[in-house]
Parts: C-alpha cells; sequence; structure tokens
C-alpha cells in the first residue's frame, strides 16, 4: 500500500536514463499540442499569448512536480490511476481513470486533426484528403501497436531532437524579425487577463509529460532521476512555446495565425522561409504528431488493460492478444480518436481536452499536497491554479460552445455517478462503488 | 557529430532568414455593408501620434485607407454627427486586410457604441474569433488577404451579415456541378476561405433556413490563385431578404 518519500528503493531497475526520460517527457508535450494550439490561443489572448503559455505552463510545471513525488511516494507505474488505487480509493481512482482516458482519445483526436491538416495543407489538399489523412495515421498506428511494438524511446528521442530543432529554429528566427505590431495584426489588443482565457483553452499542450509515469519501471534509478527530468522538461517547453508564440506570430501576423489556426506554423514557416521551410515543418509536424499519437495510444490503452483488470472497465476491453496488447481497447480507443478528428472543430477539441486534464492535473496536485512531504506549496499552488483554469474554461464553453461543455459534462457524470450503473450492465461490480457511488 | 551538423545548418538557416527586408506599411480596406443606406464617415486614428485619417465610404462602397505604418489604430464610425461604432485594430507591416462594417444602424437615443452584456461577455471569453451578434448593433469584422492561395483554384469564404436573417447556406453552381461554400452558416458568423472552385464562371445561390428555393442568385467569376469574400446581406424588400455582394480578390501575397 501507500508508502512514504524514501522508503523505495533507488534502482528502478530499468534502463532509461536522465536523458531518456527529458526527451520522452519534453516529446510528449511539443508532440502535438503546439501545433494546434497556436492559432487557437492567439485568438483569445493576441499579443499576451506568450503569457498564456506560460500561466498554462506554471499549472504543469506544479503538476509534474507532484506527478514526479506521487511516482517515488508510491513507487509504482501507473499515473494517477495508480496513486488512488495505493490510497485504497478504487471508486475515484476508476472516474479519474474515465475522465483521464476521455481527455486521451481528445488528445489523439488533437494530434490525427493536426496531422491530417498539416499534410494536406503541405499537399494542397482539400478536406477529404485531411480527413484520409487522420483516419490513415490513427490506423497505421493501431495497427503497429496490435502487434505490440508499441513505443520505441529510440526512435521517439530522436524526432523530438529532429521537431525541437525546427520549432526552436522557427521561434528565433521569428524574433530575428521582432516585429511586436505583428502580435496583434489584424485584430483588436487584448487586455493582459486575456492571457487566463487563453491559458485554459490550450493547457492540453502541456499534458504529455506524464505518460512517463506509465513507463515507471523503465526508469533507472527513478527517484533520483524522475523529478529533475520532469521539471526541467517543462521548465524547458514552456521557453519553446514562449519561443515559438512570438517568433511564429511575428513572421506570419495574429490574423492569418488565427484564420490557419490548423496550419498555423506551416504557415509561419512558409513565410519566412518559403517552400524549404513549408517542407522541414511538414515533415516535424508529421513525425511529432505520429509519435504523440502513437506513445498516447500506447500508453491509454496499456492503462485501460490495468483499469479493466482492475474491475473498473469492462473485461473484454482488458483481453491481450497473443502479443499482450490490450487489443479491444486499442482500436475502441483509436476508433474514437478517428472519429472526433473528422467531425471536432479545432478549437473544441483541443478545449475540452484540456478541461479533462486540467480536472485530472487538479486532483493529482490535491493528492501531492495531502500525502507526500516537502513543499507541500507547490502541490497547493497546482490546486489553485487548476481551479482557476477549470473554473474560466468551463465558463468560455459554457458561453461559446455550450453543447460541447454538456458532451463533456455528461460524459464526466457517467465516469463519476454513472460508472457503477454502467459497469453493471456490463457485468462487473465497480470496486470502492459498494453504495453505488 | 550529427548532432553538431544539424545545428550548424539550424544556425546558417537562421542567419539567412534574418537578412529578411523589410516589410513596409500595412494596408487596409473598409466595405460598408450596413444594412441601413448610411453614408459613414470613418476616422482612423493612430496610438504612436501619427495624424488621423478621415474618409467617407456610401452604402455598399468599398474604400482603400491605404498604406498604414505599424501599430495599433483607433476607428470610429460615424452616421452624420452620432457614433455608431468604436474599435481597435492592429496593423502589422506589410500585412493586407478587409475590414467589413456590418449591422444595423439603431433608432436615436441608443448607444451604439457599448457591446450588451452578451457580447461583451462573449468578446472576453471569445477573442477575436467570437462575433457576437450585440442585438443587431454595427460591427466590424476583419479578413486576412494574405492567406495561402490554391495553385489551380479560387478559394471562397462567406460571411453571413444580413442582420436577424441566419441560418445561410451559399452554394455556388454550374453545368451539373454544385459546392457548397457554406452550410448554415449564422449571423454574424464566417467559414474559414477552405473552400475552393475551380476558375471560370459560376452562379450563387443563397437558401435560408430549410428552404427549397433561392432566396437570391448572382454570377461569380473566379481565376485561379483568387481569394474571394462572399458577404450576404440584408435585402432591399421583404421579397427579397438578402442577396450576395462579392468582394473582389486582391493579389496574391508576396
Amino acid at each position: 500500500m501507500a508508502g512514504t518519500d524514501g522508503d523505495q528503493a533507488d534502482d528502478g531497475g530499468g534502463t532509461l536514463g536522465f536523458g531518456g526520460v527529458w526527451a520522452l517527457a519534453a516529446g510528449g508535450m511539443v508532440g502535438g499540442g503546439i501545433y494546434t494550439a497556436l492559432g487557437v490561443v492567439v485568438a483569445v489572448a493576441g499579443q499576451w499569448t506568450w503569457l498564456a503559455f506560460t500561466i498554462s505552463g506554471a499549472l504543469a510545471l506544479a503538476s509534474a512536480h507532484s506527478y514526479a513525488r506521487l511516482a517515488n511516494h508510491f513507487g509504482r507505474a501507473g499515473g494517477a490511476f495508480e496513486f488512488l488505487e495505493e490510497l485504497g480509493d478504487d471508486g475515484v481512482a476508476g472516474a479519474l481513470a474515465w475522465i483521464l482516458i476521455i481527455g486521451y482519445v481528445l488528445t489523439m483526436a488533437v494530434y490525427a486533426f493536426a496531422f491530417g491538416h498539416y499534410v494536406a495543407y503541405a499537399l494542397h489538399g482539400g478536406p477529404w484528403v485531411m480527413r484520409a489523412l487522420a483516419i490513415g495515421a490513427v490506423g497505421a498506428l493501431v495497427a503497429l501497436n496490435f502487434r505490440g511494438v508499441g513505443s520505441v524511446a529510440l526512435v521517439e528521442t530522436v524526432i523530438v531532437a529532429g521537431n525541437l530543432i525546427v520549432l526552436v529554429g522557427l521561434g528565433v528566427i521569428g524574433l530575428t524579425y521582432w516585429d511586436p505590431a505583428q502580435l496583434v495584426a489584424g485584430i483588436a489588443p487584448r487586455e493582459p487577463w486575456s492571457a487566463f482565457v487563453g491559458a485554459a483553452a490550450i493547457f492540453m499542450a502541456y499534458e504529455g509529460f506524464q505518460l512517463i509515469t506509465y513507463e515507471l519501471d523503465e526508469i533507472r534509478s527513478p527517484k533520483r532521476i524522475l523529478m529533475p527530468a520532469l521539471v526541467s522538461a517543462v521548465v524547458f517547453v514552456i521557453g519553446v512555446y514562449v519561443l515559438v508564440a512570438l517568433g511564429a506570430v511575428m513572421i506570419a501576423g495574429a490574423l492569418p495565425t488565427i484564420a490557419d489556426a490548423q496550419v498555423a506554423l506551416s504557415r509561419a514557416a512558409d513565410v519566412a522561409l518559403g517552400t524549404p521551410g513549408l517542407i522541414a515543418l511538414t515533415v516535424a509536424a508529421a513525425f511529432a504528431t505520429t509519435a504523440a499519437i502513437n506513445s498516447t495510444l500506447f500508453s491509454t490503452a496499456k492503462l485501460a488493460g490495468r483499469v479493466a483488470d482492475a474491475g473498473q472497465l469492462p473485461a473484454a476491453l482488458g483481453a491481450r492478444n497473443r502479443h499482450g496488447v490490450p487489443a479491444r481497447a486499442l482500436a475502441g480507443l483509436g476508433g474514437l480518436a478517428a472519429l472526433l478528428a473528422i467531425v471536432g472543430t479545432l478549437s473544441t477539441l483541443v478545449e475540452a481536452a484540456s478541461l479533462a486534464f486540467v480536472v485530472t492535473f487538479g486532483v493529482v496536485n490535491a493528492l501531492a499536497a495531502r500525502h507526500t512531504k516537502g513543499r507541500r506549496w507547490v502541490a497547493w499552488l497546482g490546486v489553485a491554479l487548476a481551479a482557476l483554469i477549470a473554473l474560466v474554461l468551463t465558463a468560455r464553453l459554457a458561453v461559446l460552445t455550450p453543447l460541447a461543455l454538456a458532451l463533456l459534462a455528461g460524459l464526466i457524470a457517467l465516469a463519476t455517478v454513472g460508472r457503477a450503473w454502467f459497469l453493471r450492465l456490463a457485468g462487473r461490480r465497480a470496486p470502492g462503488d459498494d453504495d453505488g457511488g | 557529430m550529427a548532432g553538431r551538423s544539424l545545428l550548424a545548418v539550424a544556425a546558417s538557416v537562421i542567419a539567412l532568414a534574418g537578412c529578411h527586408a523589410e516589410r513596409g506599411p500595412g494596408v487596409i480596406r473598409l466595405v460598408s455593408a450596413l444594412a441601413d443606406p448610411h453614408t459613414v464617415a470613418v476616422t482612423v486614428t493612430p496610438r504612436h501620434g501619427d495624424a488621423a485619417r478621415n474618409l467617407k465610404v456610401g452604402p455598399g462602397g468599398v474604400a482603400e485607407l491605404g498604406a498604414l505604418a505599424p501599430g495599433v489604430y483607433d476607428i470610429a464610425v460615424r452616421v452624420g454627427e452620432r457614433p455608431i461604432l468604436r474599435d481597435a485594430l492592429g496593423v502589422g507591416g506589410g500585412s493586407r486586410v478587409t475590414a467589413v462594417l456590418y449591422g444595423r444602424v439603431p433608432a436615436a437615443g441608443v448607444d451604439a457604441t457599448e457591446p450588451t452584456t452578451d457580447a461583451a461577455l462573449i468578446r472576453a471569453l471569445g477573442g477575436a474569433e467570437a462575433r457576437p451578434v450585440n442585438g443587431d448593433l454595427p460591427g466590424l469584422v476583419v479578413v486576412s488577404d494574405d492567406l495561402r492561395r490554391a495553385p489551380d483554384a479560387a478559394k471562397v469564404r462567406v460571411i453571413a451579415l444580413a442582420p436577424g436573417v441566419s441560418p445561410v447556406t451559399v452554394a455556388a453552381a454550374r453545368d451539373g456541378e454544385r459546392v457548397t461554400l457554406a452550410s448554415g452558416l449564422a449571423y454574424p458568423q464566417a467559414t474559414e476561405a477552405s473552400t475552393e472552385l475551380a476558375p471560370g464562371e459560376w452562379t450563387l445561390t443563397v437558401t435560408l433556413g430549410d428552404a427549397a428555393s433561392a432566396a437570391a442568385k448572382r454570377d461569380l467569376a473566379v481565376a485561379r490563385r483568387d481569394l474571394v469574400t462572399v458577404l450576404v446581406l440584408a435585402g432591399p424588400s421583404p421579397e427579397e431578404p438578402v442577396h450576395a455582394y462579392v468582394i473582389p480578390s486582391r493579389r496574391p501575397p508576396r
């Protein structure tokens, strides 16, 4: 059961060192979020876009700190679901796992959406080309994961390196323009407080760091490595996002960035460097989004398998194929993500995913504040930021896309109060829900 | 070794890209698409201290504001002496935008320059993309003319700007071919400039709600690399509730 800080053997027995953990955490974040989030946040926060990324980065930083503390405290792979299971809070663990899986599906939909749009834009393809590409990418990765190939750390590290070089290069080129007028070109300047609304809208751009907590067993000396790797990766990614937010918009201008939100970075690369820039950016985006879909699919299928094993999802979703992969969960998750990618709108997908992760991270920060020792103020800061961001995001969705909010609220209600009923219907008895809660 | 080479390439690209040309001034054209036949007086005042510019635009008129230095501008619109809109707009170096004035001029005694509570909330939470109905009061929708063009086709976007008339569906047709440009578009929203039309002559049709017959028709000629904006505006009479207004394409971006 619950350990204490310091009672876990330091040697995790894995092979991932600091560099590998750092690369997977950073790659999980920049893998797809920035490609789609930039246009959304510029529309909301205008010239304060860099501040919006900093604010949501602060929540990510506090959450990374809490995730590392909890992972080291319990010494088990599995993220928020495992933390709650360790605490014996099976009902909340099940509910949070469902919310997290919803968030992951939405996130994969955003990545597939980005993949389809970036590649179709370079090929001058229309909406059907985009849809075919999005479905094709998810389908290919589901097929790959069926065979148990899953996440390959070395390949992902190389993709992360290439992706970061392109993004940082674009940001630095943008700064050589140094043209603050472009940050509001074609739009009315926004008030500084709009940065909070922007931060709320695009929080999903930071969620990817926590996928590494599913691979705790693979980390060499996690107690020594995990905290500094996660925290430094988040700090680095905040810097990259701020750099890209300033640089890309100074190249392309605010209004074209909003109008071409789906391909905002391609637009900037095209303006700055012409066709070579567009090709480089498209290649980076394609690889980054593919890697992001793959790692999210891999981790989510594993999570779904574990959750099903724990009786919190229908047993069929936990059934493994001969490669040890929860194949039905994999196919279901991939199918849902592909469907959402082709029917959803960008800002709705991004914001719904953001809300799911803000809720999850708020819970993780609260767990860290209550169950770990030392620097609790960081976790409490995370709780406060998550509450504020969730409030602002809920208000934004309620005013702008009430139907999307209602759907998401329905799913969260199913995950929390309707889960036990659903599991009984599926022939399972949800642990921790003896009284139907 | 490979890492160093990559960094060297990246540094060279950045150094080359740093040698970019000056972008020059920004350019704005203003289209008056108010539902009422008023001539409006527009004052554009830079916040950086240059002299204000004044111009008058008649109903359905298009006016070029000319070259503007990069910066933020306050825009004031009047009908006679009565202010009907105050807004602000950033101008980027080398950028080209079209600003469309839409809505109804309110009855005397109504302060048209203050947004309704709903509109203020939508703007606060929605930002530049959110276009509230704002009680049909005058508003300004700004679209970029710098978007990427299609090499072999025209790109078309539609903006529904007929107050109180929505949803609208706009299609282009010719020789048995039909392309939907906007479907169920609400006032005062815009589509993305992503739908492509092959070069040549087309007939535009506007239908309202679930109606089977077209409420308005007009011809549309497009060429490859065009970026055409179709406005659905209030018609002159109840028998003609809407009409389609086409803002012609500007030359492709640099």
